[in-house]
């Protein structure tokens, strides 16, 4: 191809999602309703508050907001049953912040520029101490956006950095992932990120990004943040000059192909850990966080609840390593929210604080921003609650016991699979289907789990699971019928 | 407009107060004068044209007038001719229908009847003047005049005729003046305005009359009686008893309320008191008083049941003070979220205003406390299933207000109110052998009725409940209309309803027909109208009346449908009165019989081949220089200037193809309230795109809103303008600046001066005067522009200001390796130090505001403070550069606009580089400093003063 037909080729997949619907509806946002009800968390008239990150102050009563404009709020009220919250602006003038933690009397900020701590030093309840921590990546193109971690266990703050305009990389370390240190020192973790929109630790304290569909990325997905690994983009190959202590650039994977044909002969080449099949699990997935409130929440404690910036739902995802590998599964869990969600927040009573904005990119739901907060309502749902991969198949766990009768047939048990095109170009078609056969289905005898003995399991491929039949014990239909899981490895029953 | 009219109104008043009736003439002239505004300073618009040759103006308006915005024009604003004119029936019509004047009207007539009406009046729209005895006037054309009395459409207030009696009639006479105001040409904003009107009068006349919607309002649907009486028997629940036999088709159970709730919620003095008499404590309720004819049993049996469900549910009924403030807000919304549109209004103090037809609520206070109210106002449906009283999607403060509101009287002292355990367990046994529970489900276990009654299809129609005397049954305490209808149910009972037949029952049952009008069956009552408001007067009728149900089904996708009825989305934030919810369960038969009854004939559909080009022909129909759609039509949460009408970018998600196409073709047809003009008329386009067809323009303009919330803006929507203003605090905003690369930091400081600091580079790029900044290009859309100083910058050199005199970076769009921002401290007014480093150099850089005592004017001071451990020599400062610098005594003039002024003792030099003008710098060595920067030892640090001053001239 020439360089003038790749860049009509490229230009022509940019434009096409743009003017796609935005999909449909999974249709059960009022069953979802009576299990989790969202809460709306008013925002005053006066202020434009694009959430882009949320943080709960110490107290355990206030909710910190960091916003698109580059505001943080301080929030009294958005945990009360009915909240009529009260804001006082806390910093302002920020450049999209997108990372926010709150440690030791100081705010830990991503912002596009930097990691920066912020001090209110006089306790006046405003800033007045903004620390440059490390603005060490280069920042010439507003599309160059910055996804900061909260500190992990080291105090260090992972950065995903977003290409320039989302497809080159011009300046120093677009596309890559780098680690901020409680001192300010700066240390590469790897490369080969596209677009992030959300980075945090999976539900075993393993960082991980949520990245999304385009060029080398057949869908949204969640990938593990390997040290030394390379996430699939090679454009950013031309910094590894800058990052010795990380050896040579991995060798340039081959396009079109496939990823698990890629990872073998590209040592570094990380794969998806879960793929979120596009538009039937978001579109452009976005913040994550684990749900650690001890089952306040819920019976999905432990699990990543991740939100969707263009159709404003947030789903589940569990992930296992597998043979040395990150992979796991997605399910749909709540839709119905007002906007693009950009970021989720547990709060100390066990809800999620959702928002967002639709500003600039095709969103669904009627508010051009919003906060809202999911209040579980102690009614637990029939759901997929977790698949894990086994040798032979898979075990799925469910949150009530099933009905037994039913879940014995392996008939019940629909299943596919697919894979991505592995290229340069915009994202992929689903190829390389398949459908195995469940052989077998023994139920546990709590009734919880299916261990699913399977025929024509495929390495490589996402495995859709679609239980339209499945009833619990007291008759229940699943409240959502299907859920995806990415086998990158089948387990060596040896290891 | 209103606001004048009303001040025009009192005015009149004063006048003829003061004056007596022979001033009423003079008086009238000056509602007129009033009425069309502007004091005519210098010659009017109207004088201006009355002055023209008519057949030049016509010949003009013919050749330029535009008819789309004369349209638009006639629709809108302070002149808004369509109020008068706008030919739906005749009857609500104050100036002719001018799609039927006679042909033969000139062009001449057309241009003198707009600029001076009373010249020559059309029979039949001759006002008339009513002078009342209380002195009040009223001026426009008679309705309907009897014996008794009077009824006129007051200019004033079109919206409502007034009826007076005779008796009360001072003074009746013709005017001579016409009820159009003289003068209304000077509502127009120029000439143009008045040739795109003129075109659409012309146009409208030549055009002949269009298609409406009812050619008579009066024209009512009743529901038949069998109708009724099916609603009765359903909202009575008669087969809990009577049976569900096979027959009664078109019954289902009705979910009673939840007495669980009642027992823990409720006073049980009220309970007692309602199970009693229940036809006293609460007119209209469907409960039965119950089999015991003997008011002394029917109490014992009250209370041992009010005992029972109390004990069961544990009662947690206490008094409550009443909150005077949440009270005065909880009236405003009782009256207009939708309360009233089934209650009576309420006075101040909570006291009852009858109005007939309308749901009883009895008096609450001794009902309910605060707690519970609001608990069941929040949720109305969790309480009571059946949906009847709907959740009025109130916040949980909104609930607090209306229910002090509502129980403004409640008694300070409760009885207390002790359970008997013995009494409970009778009253378990009563509430059985009293068929409470084949309503009240979920308060005994399931058990078979105490006693059986005949099936529905066996009963007769004039014994037992339906005789009209007491006997062994319970008291349903039915009306004799109510008799009548539930006997003609009967009658029919197994006669299945028609589709058509199952929605006119639900939208009576739960009264959707309060608000909504289908078919001419119900609407809103001209009784309870004045309760139906909006937040935008522009939009007429149709910005309070809730939308008519009048093919709905063919109107909404099914989906958009479902989330108005279940999930309670709206689009029409003017309409202060809420659509409420009703439970999924009642109300989703709905949607699907809808859409089998609501039927469109057959649509033409445009045919098209390059959806690209369709997609932008219909882009730029909704702009300015198209249809302007923009000029009332909200987009993308973007109010247009006159009204708030639908936003566009939702439209696709809501209708359904054909009726858009239809609808657009004839707005009045389907909405008669509408202000929207066709662009259509008679099916005839009045823009020549798309080769003038209808079909393709309104395709093009299909195909446009399909990309919903991505459809791009039309010409003609604004951007609200965002600032960033400056009072007693410096704002800042880090983003790009023009010039900068993304590391800017803008700063506006109070006083009007402003700078932005390059964050990579560690330089100050640029200075300006005036506002501070735009930040629409970085806080709008994706974000992939500049923040715009709302000034004239004055820009200097790139690379850092301070670097090695001998080997500076040689500078480019990157960053300077050996230079690291290290961020900023605000001080009280949100000032910033900028912290940076230059290889072992530590800067603090300080800029504050700061007045000139001589001339008043504001400039900036700028303190840097260097410092070095170890010391650092031969460094460059850079203060400011230019074409050209020239020294003044003190002063430095950098370029013609900028003085720059050292007050520290260093002597800075001016140095000429080949490329890049000149600059100011100091040159110099700093000595070694222990970096206790703060404590500022003169001997450890170097401080700089700079002033920046911008030339008086400018």
């Amino acid at each position: 191809m020439t360089t003038y037909l790749k860049l009509i080729y490229w230009t022509m997949l940019w434009l096409t999602p743009q003017q796609e619907p935005l999909g449909e509806y999974w249709g059960t946002a009022e069953a979802e309703a009576k299990y989790y009800k969202l809460v709306d968390i008013p925002l005053p008239k006066e202020l434009s508050i694009e959430a882009g990150s949320f943080e709960v102050m110490p107290d355990q009563k206030q909710l910190a907001i960091a916003t698109r404009r580059g505001d943080i709020f301080l929030v009294d009220g958005a945990f009360d049953a009915h909240p009529e919250p009260t804001f006082k602006t806390y910093a302002s003038g920020l450049d999209e912040v997108f990372g926010m933690a709150y440690r030791d009397g100081s705010f830990y900020l991503t912002q596009q520029t930097e990691v920066t701590r912020v001090t209110d030093t006089n306790h006046d309840g405003r800033a007045d101490r903004f620390d440059t921590l490390s603005d060490r990546w280069g920042f010439r193109n507003y599309h160059e956006f910055s996804f900061g971690s909260k500190p992990d266990l080291e105090g260090n703050i992972w950065v995903a950095l977003c290409l320039s305009e989302s497809y080159n990389s011009k300046v120093p370390f677009r596309g890559w992932c780098l680690k901020i240190t409680p001192d300010g020192r700066t240390i590469p973790v790897c490369s080969g990120i596209r677009s992030p929109c959300g980075i945090g630790p999976n539900e075993h304290g393993v960082m991980f990004y949520a990245e999304s569909q385009g060029p080398w990325n057949g869908s949204c997905s969640l990938k593990v943040l390997e040290p030394g690994g390379f996430m699939g983009h090679p454009i950013s190959y031309n910094w590894y000059e800058l990052a010795p202590e990380m050896g040579p650039a991995p060798s340039e994977p081959n396009t079109p192909s496939r990823l698990e044909i890629e990872r073998k002969r590209v040592k570094e080449l990380v794969p998806y850990a879960v793929v979120f099949p596009y538009i039937r699990m978001g579109r452009s997935i976005s913040g994550f966080m684990v749900d650690q409130t001890g089952g306040k929440f819920g019976p999905f404690e432990n699990q990543i609840f991740i939100g969707d910036f263009s159709l404003g739902v947030v789903m589940r995802a569990t992930t296992e390593k597998v043979n040395g590998v990150w992979q796991g599964a997605c399910y749909p869990f709540r839709e119905g929210f007002d906007t693009g969600l950009l970021a989720v927040q547990f709060t100390p009573n066990g809800s999620l604080i959702a928002g967002g904005t639709n500003r600039g990119w095709p969103v669904r739901g009627p508010k051009a921003y919003a906060v809202q907060r999911l209040d579980w309502t102690g009614l637990v749902p029939f759901e997929i609650k977790e698949i894990q991969a086994r040798p032979t198949g898979f075990e799925l766990t469910f949150t009530k016991p099933v009905d037994r009768a039913v879940a014995s047939h392996p008939e019940v048990y629909q299943l596919k699979t697919f894979t991505h095109i592995y290229h340069e170009g915009y994202g992929s078609p689903e190829v390389d289907q398949t459908v195995p056969i469940a052989t077998k289905a023994i139920v546990s005898n709590d009734g919880l789990k299916v261990e699913l003995q399977v025929s024509g399991l495929m390495q490589g491929h996402v495995h859709d699971f679609y239980l339209p039949e499945m009833q619990s014990a007291e008759g229940e239909k699943l409240l959502h019928t299907s859920a995806y899981y990415t086998l990158n490895e089948i387990p060596d029953p040896s290891r | 407009m209103s606001s004048r009219l009303t001040q025009a109104a009192s005015l009149t008043r004063v006048i003829i107060k003061h004056g007596g009736k022979r001033l009423l003439l003079a008086s009238l002239a000056s509602v007129c004068l009033l009425l069309c505004g502007r004091p005519s300073v210098a010659q009017s618009l109207t004088d201006k044209l009355s002055a023209e040759d008519p057949a030049n103006l016509a010949a003009e308006a013919r050749a330029s007038g535009n008819i789309v915005r004369g349209a638009i024009l006639f629709h809108q604003g302070n002149i808004n001719c369509a109020k008068c004119h706008r030919p739906t029936a005749a009857s609500e019509r104050l100036g002719p229908d001018l799609s039927r004047i006679e042909p033969t009207a000139t062009d001449a007539y057309l241009i003198e009847s707009i600029l001076q009406p009373s010249k020559s009046i059309k029979a039949g729209f001759e006002s008339s003047m009513l002078l009342t005895k209380e002195g009040q006037v009223y001026s426009g054309i008679i309705l309907r005049e009897d014996a008794e009395q009077i009824t006129i459409r007051d200019v004033k207030n079109l919206d409502q005729p007034f009826t007076v009696q005779r008796a009360n009639v001072d003074e009746l006479k013709p005017a001579t003046v016409s009820s159009m105001p003289a003068n209304l040409a000077d509502e127009l904003k120029d000439r143009q305005q008045f040739l795109d009107l003129l075109r659409y009068v012309m146009d409208l006349k030549e055009r002949g009359p269009e298609e409406t919607a009812q050619p008579t309002a009066s024209v009512v649907r009743e529901l038949a009686p069998e109708l009724h009486g099916l609603v009765e028997i359903q909202r009575r629940n008669c087969i809990a008893c009577h049976g569900a036999d096979d027959s009664a088709v078109n019954l289902t159970p009705k979910k009673a309320p939840d007495l669980n709730w009642s027992g823990r919620n409720l006073n049980p003095e009220w309970m007692e008191r309602f199970i009693r008499d229940p036809h006293l404590v609460k007119p209209g309720t469907t409960m039965p008083t119950m089999v015991s004819a003997n008011h002394e049993d029917r109490s014992q049996i009250a209370t041992a049941i009010t005992h029972f469900l109390v004990g069961k549910s544990g009662n947690q009924f206490t008094a409550q003070a009443i909150d005077a403030n949440a009270a005065a807000s909880g009236k405003e919304l009782f009256h207009t979220v939708g309360c009233v549109a089934c209650h009576v209004p309420r006075n101040q103090d909570g006291s009852e205003r009858p109005l007939a037809d309308s749901q009883a609520l009895g008096d609450l206070s001794t009902k309910y406390n605060v707690t519970a109210l609001v608990e069941f106002l929040e949720d109305p449906v969790r309480v009571r299933a059946s949906g009847h009283m709907p959740n009025m999607r109130l916040t949980h403060r909104e609930a607090i207000d209306i229910a002090n509101f509502l129980l403004q009287s409640t008694p300070t002292v409760v009885a207390t109110w002790e359970l008997d355990p013995d009494l409970a367990e009778a009253g378990r046994s009563l509430f059985v052998q009293n068929n409470c529970h084949q309503c009240h489900k979920d308060v005994v276990e399931a058990i078979e009725p105490a006693r059986k009654y005949i099936t529905l299809d066996q009963a007769n129609p004039t014994h037992g409940c339906l005789s009209q005397t007491a006997g062994d049954w319970p008291d349903f305490s039915l009306s004799d209309l109510e008799r009548t209808n539930i006997r003609a149910a009967l009658a029919s009972l197994s006669t299945e309803l028609t589709p058509a037949q199952r929605i006119d029952v639900s939208l009576q049952s739960f009264n959707c027909l309060a608000c909504h009008e289908r078919d001419q069956l119900g609407g809103v009552s001209s009784l309870r109208n004045p309760h139906f408001q909006t937040t935008n007067l522009n939009l007429g009728e149709q910005g309070r009346i809730p939308p008519r149900l009048t093919g709905v089904g063919a109107k909404l996708k099914p989906q958009w449908l479902r989330e108005v009825l279940v999930t309670g989305r709206t689009i029409r934030p003017y309409m202060k009165t809420r659509m409420p919810q009703y439970g999924v369960e009642n109300i989703e038969h709905l949607i699907d019989l809808f859409q089998t009854v609501d039927q469109l004939p057959e649509t033409k559909f445009a045919e098209f081949h390059e959806p690209e080009v369709v997609r932008k022909k219909g882009l730029e129909l909704a702009g300015t220089n198209g249809l302007n759609c923009v000029s009332c039509h909200t987009y993308q949460y973007k109010l247009s200037d006159t009204m708030p009408a639908v936003d566009l970018t939702e439209m696709a998600d809501r209708l359904e193809k054909d009726w858009f196409y239809q609808y657009m073709l004839a707005p009045q047809k389907f909405s008669p309230n509408t202000v929207m003009p066709s662009f259509w008329p008679r099916g005839v386009a009045v823009r020549k795109d798309l080769e003038g067809s209808a079909e393709e323009q309104i395709e093009a303009l299909w195909q446009y809103l399909l990309d919903g919330r991505q459809a791009p803006m039309p010409q003609g929507v604004v951007r609200e303008p965002l600032r960033i203003v400056v009072a007693e605090e410096a704002q800042m905003l880090r983003r790009s600046y023009p010039g900068i690369g993304k590391r800017g930091i803008g700063v506006g400081y109070p006083g009007g001066v402003n700078l932005a600091f390059d964050a990579e580079q560690l330089r100050l790029h640029a200075l300006w005067t005036g506002g501070f900044a735009d930040p629409g290009g970085v806080w709008t859309g994706q974000g992939a522009g500049n923040v715009h100083p709302l000034g004239r910058p004055i820009e200097f050199s790139k690379g850092p200001d301070l670097d090695d005199q001998q080997r500076p970076w040689i500078v480019d769009e990157g960053r300077p390796p050996q230079h690291q921002f290290q961020g900023y401290l605000l001080d009280d007014a949100q000032r910033p130090t900028f912290r940076y480093v230059f290889d072992s150099v530590e800067v603090q850089d300080y800029f504050q505001e700061a007045i000139d005592e001589s001339n008043q004017q504001t400039h900036l001071r700028r303190t840097l403070i260097l410092h070095s451990p170890n010391g650092r020599k031969q460094l460059r400062f850079r203060i400011a550069s230019a074409d050209r610098i020239v020294k003044h005594d003190q002063d430095y003039a950098v370029g013609d606009r900028l003085k720059v002024r050292l007050l520290t003792e260093q002597q800075p030099v001016i140095v000429t580089s080949e490329s890049n003008g000149q600059s100011l710098e100091l040159h110099f060595d700093l000595p070694a400093g222990d970096g206790a920067a703060h404590g500022l030892a003169e001997k450890q640090a170097t401080k700089l003063v700079i002033e920046y001053r911008w030339e008086a001239k400018q």
